[in-house]
């Protein structure tokens, strides 16, 4: 392994949580989310060159992975890759401890949203500024408040 | 505070720890595999680019085709078609993939992404329908060419109905396969785009 590929590994190890994440919170079930990582893999390897010293790393990470569960032609991928399997020894979707029913939990609040609110609720869960959220999603700031605001509406009637 | 905006903060607060427990969760798995980075690193990602890679060996198919035409004393029309087709589907492949950089396509925002990705798709959709539309008018020409030979009128009808079909077929599978795709990136422009434009607003 080369420096480059070296680098590379690292950063994703690094990141590694925050890509499942979104990944399953785009899925329906595993080997989705399988798809889904691996296809972000390649597209952050491809892209890594045109990256460097771009913007903030967490960012493009988010961008990829969002541009990805966002725009991915899920049943074409699913019929044509061959999959890797993750090293993951947990189901999110089928486990049933404490810990799983907590994630359960969020998984259905956050699925009732449409793609696009999902990925800005997403982003804010992670903490992100409105001016990051707005890099990544390609709008402005005053959007993003004006985005969060109305998700924040509907998953209050939602709940009600 | 009323109670309502109360129990929502309370409510995105528990969404909030949530999501940290999740991450937690994940974070505690290792994920990542040797051959996971391997696969990355290796594999191609030219899905979307298959038609730009094989240019060259279009362009050169098409340069043999009409020496062979040449050579083995083919029709004129035949070579004259495969030179017509070249000069009008070739710049058009160019076209299609203009300002589309393989390695950066995910890289940009959500907005501008789906944009080019959507604007593609389009001009995809367009090239397959001229590639249809050329090669229809391309076999009635070759038919109405060929009526100087033995052919009955009943034959040439069921082979133009076969190519009308084919036409239409290709034309109608390359949409319905990206179609979902098509609306979906509507979808996400639209709702970036007119929200954008109603906050400017505000």
């Amino acid at each position: 392994m080369d420096n480059k590929e070296q680098v590379f590994t690292q950063l994703v190890r690094e990141h590694k949580s925050t890509i499942y994440s979104v990944c399953y919170m785009f899925s329906k079930d595993t080997d989705e989310i399988d798809d889904l990582f691996q296809e972000i893999l390649i597209r952050l390897w491809k892209g890594y060159d045109s990256f460097r010293a771009e913007s903030d790393v967490r960012t493009w990470i988010y961008r990829v992975a969002m541009n990805c569960c966002l725009n991915a032609d899920k049943k074409k991928r699913r019929l044509t890759s061959e999959r890797v399997p993750l090293s993951v020894d947990i189901d999110p979707f089928e486990d049933t401890d404490d810990r799983a029913l907590q994630t359960k939990r969020l998984y259905a609040r956050i699925n009732q949203l449409g793609l696009v609110d999902r990925a800005i609720i997403l982003l804010w869960l992670e903490g992100l500024s409105y001016e990051e959220i707005g890099a990544i999603m390609g709008i402005s700031v005053k959007n993003v408040s004006f985005q969060l605001h109305r998700i924040k509406e509907e998953l209050k009637k939602s709940h009600l | 505070m009323n109670k309502e905006d109360f129990d929502l903060n309370q409510e995105l607060e528990q969404m909030r720890q949530d999501y940290a427990h999740l991450k937690e969760r994940f974070d505690k798995q290792q994920i990542i595999n040797e051959q996971l980075i391997q696969n990355a690193m290796q594999k191609d990602v030219h899905r979307l680019f298959l038609s730009k890679k094989s240019l060259p060996f279009g362009v050169a198919l098409a340069v043999v085709a009409v020496v062979l035409c040449f050579v083995m004393g083919y029709p004129w029309w035949m070579p004259v078609s495969i030179i017509i087709y070249s000069l009008i589907f070739f710049p058009i492949v160019f076209w299609v993939y203009k300002g589309v950089r393989e390695e950066e396509i995910y890289n940009g925002d959500i907005l501008s992404t789906t944009e080019t990705l959507l604007k593609f798709k389009k001009r995809n959709i367009a090239l397959v329908a001229g590639i249809c539309i050329f090669f229809f008018a391309f076999v009635i020409a070759a038919t109405i060419n060929m009526t100087t030979m033995n052919i009955s009128t009943e034959l040439m009808w069921r082979r133009g109905i076969i190519i009308a079909f084919l036409c239409i077929g290709t034309l109608a599978l390359e949409y319905l396969s990206i179609r979902r795709l098509l609306k979906s990136c509507d979808d996400i422009i639209q709702r970036l785009q007119i929200k954008d434009d109603m906050s400017s607003t505000l």
